[in-house]
C-alpha cells in the first residue's frame, strides 16, 4: 500500500498525529497543570489556604466524620440501575472507610463505601466522599470544586467524559498514538542527531516550525515516551480488563488464596464487633517504621468491614521519600489492635511497576523535579502545536489555490485547542473568584457553575476560531490566534486581580510570607499573560507586514 | 513529509481497523496467555498481571506500526486477530487446568 517504510511511517505520523494531537495537547497541558494540582486547589478554595497537615487523630477527627457520612442523592441515582429491587434510603453496612493525604494537602479527603442490598454484583459498593479540615474535623462545602485535583487532573486522564469510561479510552488511544508518533517520527527522520541541534528561526516559517517540532520532539523524546507509556500502564486494568472478564476464575482463586495467606479476611463474618483504638495502632505502625529507619507519616488509612468481627485496619506510609506511592502497609485486627500482618518487601516486578507508575504520579517530595515535569509537559505542547502549524503552513497556499477547506478547518481546531483551551482554563479561575460562596437554594452547586464556565468559554473560543477563519482559505493567518491571546492576557490578569480583591492574598502579601502555593499560581498566571502579550505583538507585526505585501502587490497590478 | 498517496478508501480503512482492533485483540490475547502461564509457573498473580501488560503495551505499539508496513492486508489481519484469538483460547485452556 505504501511504497516504503518511511512513507508508511510518514502517513501514520501525519494523520494519526493530527487527529489525536487535538486530544494529546489537552492531555499534555492539563497533565502539566496537574503537577501542581494541590496548589491550584488551594488557590481555588481560600478556606483551604493553610499549611499541609498530617493524618489527624482517628478517634477525635476521622471517626465522627466517617460516622456522619452518607452517599449523595446523585450517587444513589447512579447506583440504581446496578441494583435489583428498590434502593434503601440509608446505607449502614460499611465496607470500607478510607482517608488519603500527601505532603501537599492542607485539607483531607475521606471516603466511605457501603454494601448495597440487592446489588447485581455483590462486590459492588456505593461511595460517599467528603473533604474535612483535619485540624477541627469541620466539613468543607461539598460543592466547592478543587479545580486542580478534581477538574484539571481528571481532564488529563479522562477528559471528564465518564459515560462508559469513554474519556479513558480516548485518552488511552491518544497515548498509544503518541508512542506511535514517536516511533514513526524517529523512523521518518534519519538525521535525528543533527536535528537535536537544528533550529533556524530566521528561515521560512514552515522550515522553522518544523525545526522546532523536531527539536522539542527529540529533546524531550524520553520524557514523552515515558509519560505516554506509564500513563497506559497505570490504566492497563481499564484498557485490558482481562482478569475481570476472561480470567475471572483465576482472579477469584488468587483472591481466596491471598486472603488465606495474608490472614486479612476477604468477607465479613456477619458478627458485630467493636473497634479498638486506631490511634494506638497508628502509634504502633509508626514505631515499626521508625525501627526500620523510615519516615513515619501515615499516607493512607483504611478500615475494612467496619463494625464486623472480621474488620481490620490498614495503615500505609506516605510516599514523600520514595517513588512508589504508598507502602510498608501494616494491618491490624480492628477489634483488638493486634498486628495481623506486615506487607513483605515488594518483588522485582512489583518494584518496577511501582517505580513506573510512581514516577508518573509523583507523590514524592522533590520540587525541582516537579518543575522539570511541567517543563517537559509544556515542551510536549510545543511539539504538538508546531505539528499543527506545520500541517497548516505546508498546505494552506496549495489549498487556497485549489479552493479546499482542509487547512482552514485544521487551523481553526488548532486555535480552539491551543489558545481556546487557555481561555477556558483562565476563565474558569476568574469564574471561581466571581461566584458567590454559596449558590441559592435549588441551584446547581458552585463547582458546577465553574465547570459550565470552562466548557462555555471553550465552546465560544471554538465558534470564534471558525467564524474568523476565512483568511486561512486565502492562504493568510487566522486573526483568532491574536484575538484569543488578548483574551488570555485579560483573563489571566483578571484572575490575579480578583484573587487579591476577594481574599487579600496578593503577591505583596504571599511572596514575603513565602506562601508559594498561592503566589505560584498568581505568578504563573502573570507569566501566561506576559507570553500572550508577546504573541499578540508578534502576530500583529506579522499581520501588518502581510497587509503591506498585499497592498504592494495590488499597487504593482494597478 | 506527507506524500499525497492516492489510496483506495476501503483497504486503508481495513488496515486502520487491523492496526487498532487486530492489535488490541493481539495485545489482549498476549496479556491473557502471559498471566495464565506466568501464574501457573508460580509467579505472584499481580506480578504476572503487571509484567504481562507492560510487555503487551509495547507490543501493541509495534504491531500498530507493523500493520501499516506489512505488504499484505490479509496477513496483518491473520497475524493480529488470529494470533490474538489463538493466545486467548490458550489462556482459557491454562485457566481451566488450574481452576477446573
Amino acid at each position: 500500500m505504501f511504497q516504503n517504510l518511511r512513507l508508511a511511517m510518514a502517513w501514520l505520523h501525519t494523520w494519526f498525529g493530527l487527529v489525536l494531537g487535538f486530544v494529546l495537547i489537552v492531555v499534555f497541558f492539563f497533565g502539566s497543570l496537574s503537577v501542581f494540582d494541590r496548589e491550584i486547589d488551594r488557590w481555588a478554595i481560600p478556606a483551604s489556604r493553610f499549611e499541609p497537615q498530617p493524618m489527624p487523630s482517628f478517634e477525635q477527627v476521622l471517626r465522627p466524620a466517617f460516622e456522619s457520612m452518607q452517599p449523595t442523592r446523585a450517587a444513589i441515582d447512579e447506583m440504581r440501575p446496578r441494583v435489583d429491587g428498590p434502593m434503601p434510603e440509608r446505607f449502614d453496612t460499611v465496607v470500607r472507610w478510607g482517608a488519603y493525604t500527601t505532603h501537599r494537602d492542607p485539607v483531607l479527603g475521606v471516603f466511605a463505601g457501603y454494601e448495597v442490598p440487592g446489588a447485581k454484583d455483590p462486590e459492588d459498593s456505593i461511595w460517599a466522599d467528603r473533604t474535612i479540615d483535619p485540624r477541627s474535623g469541620a466539613t468543607l462545602p461539598d460543592d466547592h470544586l478543587k479545580i486542580g485535583s478534581q477538574f484539571f487532573y481528571p481532564l488529563h486522564y479522562s477528559l471528564t467524559l465518564n459515560w462508559y469510561s469513554l474519556g479513558y479510552w480516548i485518552v488511552g488511544f491518544a497515548a498509544l498514538m503518541m508512542l506511535v508518533a514517536l516511533v514513526s517520527g524517529v523512523v521518518m527522520h534519519r538525521k535525528i542527531f543533527r536535528e537535536f541541534f537544528t533550529f533556524r528561526p530566521a528561515k521560512s516559517r514552515q522550515r522553522s516550525t518544523l525545526d522546532l517540532h523536531n527539536l522539542t520532539g527529540v529533546v524531550a523524546l524520553p520524557f514523552h515516551f515515558f509519560f505516554a507509556f506509564t500513563g497506559l500502564v497505570i490504566f492497563a486494568g481499564i484498557y485490558f480488563p482481562v482478569t475481570h472478564t476472561q480470567l475471572h476464575a483465576l482472579h477469584d482463586r488468587h483472591e481466596q488464596i491471598e486472603a488465606q495467606e495474608t490472614g486479612l479476611p476477604h468477607d465479613r463474618a456477619r458478627q458485630p464487633a467493636t473497634l479498638a483504638s486506631v490511634d494506638a495502632m497508628v502509634a504502633e505502625a509508626q514505631r515499626r517504621w521508625a525501627a526500620k529507619g523510615m519516615a513515619g507519616d501515615v499516607g493512607f488509612l483504611a478500615v475494612q468491614h467496619v463494625g464486623d468481627a472480621n474488620a481490620y485496619v490498614s495503615l500505609y506510609r506516605a510516599g514523600t521519600d520514595r517513588i512508589a506511592l504508598t507502602g510498608e502497609g501494616i494491618h491490624f485486627k480492628a477489634s483488638t489492635g493486634e498486628v495481623l500482618r506486615e506487607d513483605p518487601p515488594t518483588t522485582a516486578v512489583g518494584s518496577i511497576n511501582e517505580f513506573l507508575t510512581g514516577l508518573h504520579l509523583q507523590h514524592f517530595r522533590h520540587w525541582l523535579l516537579r518543575w522539570l515535569y511541567v517543563l517537559g509537559g509544556l515542551t510536549g505542547c510545543v511539539c504538538i502545536v508546531t505539528g499543527f502549524m506545520f500541517f497548516v503552513e505546508k498546505r494552506k497556499h496549495q489549498h487556497a489555490k485549489q479552493g479546499e477547506q482542509g487547512a482552514r478547518v485544521v487551523d481553526a481546531l488548532a486555535v480552539t485547542t491551543v489558545t481556546g483551551m487557555l481561555v477556558a482554563a483562565c476563565g474558569m479561575l476568574v469564574a471561581n473568584r466571581l461566584l458567590p460562596e454559596a449558590m441559592p437554594q435549588g441551584w446547581p452547586g458552585r463547582g458546577d457553575f465553574e465547570r459550565y464556565a470552562f466548557w462555555a468559554l471553550w465552546l465560544f473560543a471554538m465558534l470564534h476560531a471558525f467564524v474568523r477563519s476565512a483568511p486561512v482559505a486565502r492562504g493568510e493567518a487566522n486573526p483568532a490566534w491574536r484575538e484569543q491571546c488578548v483574551a488570555i492576557a485579560v483573563l489571566a490578569v483578571a484572575a490575579v486581580v480578583l484573587n487579591a480583591a476577594t481574599t487579600g492574598d496578593h503577591l505583596l502579601n504571599t511572596i514575603p510570607r513565602g506562601y508559594w502555593p498561592v503566589a505560584g499560581v498568581d505568578l504563573a498566571l502573570l507569566a501566561t499573560a506576559g507570553l500572550a502579550l508577546v504573541a499578540v505583538r508578534r502576530l500583529a507585526r506579522r499581520a501588518t507586514a502581510a497587509t503591506g505585501r498585499v497592498r504592494n502587490a495590488e499597487a504593482a497590478h494597478a | 513529509m506527507t506524500a499525497r498517496i492516492a489510496t483506495p478508501r476501503l483497504p486503508l480503512l481495513l488496515r486502520i481497523a487491523a492496526a487498532v482492533f487486530g492489535g488490541y485483540a493481539f495485545a489482549w490475547g498476549m496479556i491473557a496467555l502471559a498471566i495464565a502461564v506466568l501464574y501457573a509457573a508460580g509467579m505472584a498473580f499481580h506480578d504476572a498481571e503487571h509484567l504481562a501488560s507492560l510487555v503487551a503495551l509495547l507490543v501493541y505499539v509495534a504491531t500498530f506500526c507493523w500493520a501499516f508496513v506489512t505488504r499484505s492486508l490479509a496477513r496483518a489481519w491473520l497475524v493480529l486477530a488470529g494470533g490474538g484469538a489463538v493466545m486467548a483460547v490458550a489462556a482459557s485452556f491454562v485457566q481451566h487446568l488450574i481452576v477446573p
